[in-house]
């Protein structure tokens, strides 16, 4: 494996170690308030019970929703869906990662003036259908709707801030991803490198309050 | 005396000797006045000698006139019959493998042999002399096989059945056989006591079981000499009408016969036939006919396509190959074109997003000119014979040569680049090779860059620069739907 399919991976398996830990924090305090009313069914902190917490709906009562504010709220979605082009842009714009798999495979898009910013287009409109989309899910699912993730952290003025942050980092992201693709075949090494280690740091940051609370109810 | 006894001894010795060499001139005498004492030409003088044809002459002279010796002389010379009335006339059949088929084609192989009981002591056999006799489709008789003489001397049968079987090694098959049929055996077999007329096999029974036959009859069919069809081939397909052309083929005869193959050659109504004999080998033969021996085509033969088929005939059977098309002779020149075709670009980088100038250079056969279409086709890995939309048609005189120039050509794409590419021309007249176009033009290697403007060019501004903004918008319009961080 190269470099860049490692660091492909690695995003990858991070998003994905972040959704588990949120549900696993979701059954967790499920968990907490069924102990303390002293019955209902408790759900299992374990692979099964999160597997049957997933099957079944984890019932988190809507009075635990925190608002976090529209402001911080509008940026945290405009930040994972940044996340998600910068994402695209870095692996899926020329072959170097996926060969396959990328813009320069549909060759009248690619010889397109405007190529890059339908293919970036694309990708926004799939995060925000995406984002949508969770928004459908029924009450029981209310946790893993994304507009209302942060409602169930409680979030610090510093961790809204890092946030926030992530938007600079990630259109830094996206510029180097786009130069990279007007200079290949060519390729530069430490531009690809800078660029995936501002995706990487902004979605450690746009995860690390459901790694925080994980990590508070583990310990 | 003495000199008396000496020549008295003397004497003695000379008489002695006389009567010594005197003695067998008599007795040699005597020998031959026998047979003479009738005829009495010879006049018993004991110098000449008896010869065979002399005595032939005494013999029939004695038995004309009935001389008494005769008879004791007939007695002494004549020989008894050795065999005797424990002789037993052996029996002799045709041998064939009783596994054998019986209906077998010309090159089968075979083998065909004699089998020989004889139960008679060693004391009393004779030597026997086997012919094989055959009678072949179209034979009235049987006629002698083209097989040599088999002998079975008395020691060669088994001591304990008294059989044997001898082949006939020269038969091995019925490649020699000119038809198609019944081919019967036998074998006419001689042991010298001359007792039987014509003595053969034909008159014993069969014992088909064992292979044992007294007339074998086996049903010879013919493999007849075949082309494979999917062997046919014309080289080259596309010529002028004057171009040499090779027909090929491959022949197959399992019998391996010399073949007669004729190709036939079919020009419109009219069918032109030329003949080669073609000896065949164990597998495939080429088969290959040239114009450069055959005149098959003329020029007014020029634009027109042609069918053709072969037959094969072993003198036994005649088979017909597929229709084969070809070959497609190209039309009379009417434009000449003169020089290379060029190509060229402004940028030498050669980026696929350049524009590129191809031109060609033509001028009429004809004194009266006429009117040319040429298109420009371009060829990379990506995009093979891609069509310039534009064709161009101009006016070709015979004096003046017009250039056709495609000028601000974009063939190419994203992926071309890193290609190498070649390009050709077309048009609706007949060069001087017959042909309706150019073979392909190799051009050059384009620029491996993909993308044509760099980070901070307007366009590609336009490309991030939004990108950098729409998320942003897409996040604020969700928040703004559904007010989600100021639920409570």
């Amino acid at each position: 494996m190269t470099i860049m399919e490692i660091s492909l991976a690695s995003i990858v398996a991070l998003i994905a170690i972040g959704a588990f830990l949120h549900i696993w924090n979701m059954c967790h305090i499920n968990m907490e308030l069924e102990k303390d009313r002293g019955g209902g069914e408790k759900i299992e902190i374990s692979l099964s019970g999160i597997k049957k917490a997933i099957s079944r709906g984890v019932f988190i009562p809507r009075g635990l929703f925190i608002p976090q504010g529209s402001v911080f709220n509008g940026m945290a979605l405009s930040a994972w869906i940044l996340a998600f082009v910068a994402f695209g842009y870095l692996y899926f714009l020329t072959p170097l990662v996926v060969p396959d798999y990328n813009l320069f495979q549909i060759s009248s898009l690619a010889s397109w003036s405007f190529g890059f910013i339908t293919f970036g287009l694309f990708l926004v409109v799939f995060g925000v259908l995406f984002i949508l989309a969770t928004n459908k899910l029924p009450d029981g699912y209310c946790c893993i709707r994304l507009t209302e993730l942060y409602g169930y952290y409680f979030l610090s003025k510093m961790h809204k801030r890092a946030i926030a942050s992530t938007i600079p980092l990630l259109w830094i992201s996206i510029f180097i991803s786009v130069h990279l693709g007007t200079i290949y075949p060519l390729a530069s090494g430490v531009l690809s490198v800078i660029a995936y280690l501002l995706l990487l740091a902004s979605v450690i940051i746009l995860i690390s309050p459901i790694i925080k609370q994980s990590m508070e109810g583990v310990f | 005396m003495k000199t008396l006894k000496l020549y008295t001894t003397v004497f003695a010795i000379l008489v002695c000797f006389s009567l010594v060499i005197a003695g067998p001139v008599y007795g040699q005498n005597r020998g031959y006045s026998g047979p003479i004492e009738n005829g009495g030409s010879s006049g018993g003088g004991g110098s000449k000698k008896l010869t065979s044809s002399a005595f032939l002459n005494y013999l029939e002279d004695w038995k004309e006139h009935q001389n008494p010796n005769y008879k004791k002389i007939q007695k002494l010379l004549n020989k008894e019959d050795y065999t005797t009335t424990a002789y037993k006339t052996p029996s002799v059949w045709v041998y064939y493998d009783p596994n054998g088929s019986k209906t077998v084609s010309r090159s089968d192989e075979i083998e065909i042999g004699a089998y020989i009981e004889n139960t008679n002591p060693i004391e009393i056999r004779r030597a026997l002399y086997l012919y094989l006799e055959e009678k072949g489709p179209g034979d009235k008789d049987f006629k002698p096989a083209k097989a040599e003489r088999q002998i079975i001397q008395v020691n060669e049968y088994d001591e304990k059945i008294n059989n044997t079987i001898r082949i006939f090694p020269d038969i091995s098959s019925f490649g020699y056989i000119k038809g198609e049929g019944e081919v019967l055996f036998r074998i006419v077999i001689s042991d010298g006591t001359k007792r039987i007329s014509k003595w053969n096999s034909s008159n014993i029974s069969d014992h088909p079981e064992l292979g044992y036959y007294g007339v074998l009859k086996l049903k010879v069919h013919n493999n007849p000499p075949k082309i494979n069809n999917s062997s046919m081939s014309i080289e080259p397909k596309l010529v002028k009408w004057d171009d040499y052309v090779e027909y090929r083929a491959q022949l197959k005869d399992e019998d391996r016969d010399t073949v007669n193959v004729t190709l036939h050659v079919y020009k419109n109504n009219t069918e032109l036939n030329f003949t080669k004999l073609a000896p065949t080998e164990p597998d495939e033969s080429d088969i290959v006919f040239s114009t450069e021996d055959y005149n098959i085509f003329v020029e007014a033969d020029s634009g027109k396509n042609f069918t053709y088929r072969y037959s094969c005939d072993d003198d036994i059977d005649t088979t017909w190959s597929e229709i084969g098309y070809g070959p497609n002779l190209k039309r009379t020149a009417e434009i000449t074109i003169v020089g290379k075709p060029k190509v060229s670009t402004t940028d030498p980088k050669n980026y696929w997003w350049q524009e590129y100038s191809f031109s060609i250079d033509a001028k009429s056969k004809n004194p009266e000119g006429g009117s040319l279409t040429v298109s420009l086709y371009t060829y990379t890995p990506e995009n093979y014979g891609k069509m310039w939309p534009e064709s161009q048609t101009k006016q070709v005189y015979n004096d003046n040569v017009t250039t056709f120039t495609f000028e601000d050509v974009k063939p190419f794409e994203a992926l071309d680049s890193n290609q190498t590419f070649y390009y050709n021309f077309t048009y609706d007249m007949a060069d001087e090779s017959g042909d309706y176009g150019t073979p392909l033009f190799e051009g050059w290697k384009i620029n491996p860059r993909l993308i044509k403007y760099g980070i901070i060019d307007p366009i590609m501004i336009l490309n991030w620069l939004p990108m950098l903004i729409v998320p942003l918008l897409g996040g604020i319009l969700i928040e703004r739907l559904l007010r989600k961080g100021d639920e409570v």
